[in-house]
């Protein structure tokens, strides 16, 4: 390894490995080891020429928000794909369970809760691949979203099955704490952000 | 140079960048020579800038690479500006020449 190696080892040390990187290293150690030689030939010496080179070459920010940039579009695609086939995987199971709910016992409606079960599946894939393509935190919508769910099956027990006493209020209070807690989370990050942006 | 007309230099950089890939295939180093015999050295880049420029022009469809011939140690990665990258030069030329005879009415020597 030369010392036009070691330098561009040591500026691409905090980007992330990918095949792109190495390509690209591979071709910035080329096109510098080229740059080092011609200045060589035109009379400097090896190490003038080297320094000159590296000083040159300038910092390497842009290069890695390109390179994270490219990174981001390949993770936001691999969720998408997992967020689609678990939309049609969810689609597919509700169908089979309304099916067998309707045409083996059409007198207890059951189908409820595998397809509750199955909803979270989709959901936090969802919420997963939002966070990644918009890079937001998801902590709210998700707690508010299972929330209604979780209560919406909460009723469905309680005026399916016991129609005469209602009870959903006591879990559906339990349930509340995880929006709440999240709410109050990203408002005192919000205040936070806003203190730092006064300084 | 001042670091206001290297503001709006910087501006334009894929523009410059594709203007001399489409002239020939190049490569990175031969670039950045191109760029200061041009203008005398009165502006250089930076190689991370220009390679940054590539990563972007390749995302954008605007040019295609491939490996050339070996030399220092490996082959050169050359690239080619491809026909959305000939259309997307010649919009940018079109805007610039627009740009620069308005904002010249307004820049004459001060009297």
């Amino acid at each position: 390894m030369n010392e036009i190696e070691i330098h561009i080892n040591k500026l691409f040390g905090k980007i992330s490995d990918s095949k792109r990187k190495q390509e690209l290293m591979q071709e910035i150690t080329q096109n510098l080891n080229e740059k080092v030689s011609d200045l060589v030939s035109q009379g400097q010496t090896r190490e003038q020429a080297v320094k000159k080179a590296i000083e040159d070459f300038g910092d390497i920010d842009d290069l890695k928000d390109e390179l994270d940039n490219n990174a981001k579009g390949a993770k936001v695609k691999k969720a998408g794909l997992s967020l689609a086939f678990s939309v049609w995987g969810a689609v597919l199971i509700t169908g089979l369970f309304l099916f067998i709910n309707y045409y083996f016992t059409p007198k207890v409606i059951w189908w409820v809760f595998p397809v509750f079960a199955v909803i979270w599946w989709p959901m936090s894939l969802f919420f997963h691949w939002i966070r990644l393509k918009n890079e937001v935190s998801i902590g709210l919508p998700f707690s508010i979203c299972s929330f209604i769910l979780i209560v919406g099956v909460l009723l469905f027990i309680n005026f399916y099955f016991s129609p005469r006493t209602i009870w959903f209020v006591y879990p559906t209070f339990a349930v509340l704490w995880w929006p709440l807690a999240m709410l109050y989370l990203s408002l005192r990050n919000k205040s936070k952000e806003e203190e730092m942006t006064d300084d | 140079m001042s670091s206001i007309s290297s503001d709006i230099i910087r501006g334009h950089l894929d523009a410059i960048i594709l203007r001399l890939i489409y002239e020939k295939d190049t490569y990175g180093y031969e670039i950045s020579n191109e760029i200061a015999n041009r203008t005398n050295n009165k502006f250089e880049i930076k190689e991370a800038t220009l390679y940054a420029v590539f990563q972007r022009l390749v995302k954008k469809g605007l040019i295609e690479s491939y490996l050339g011939d070996i030399s220092f140690g490996s082959r050169r990665r050359y690239y080619h500006i491809t026909d959305e990258g000939k259309q997307y030069l010649e919009e940018e030329i079109r805007t610039w020449q627009n740009a620069r005879e308005i904002i010249d009415i307004f820049m004459e020597d001060l009297k």
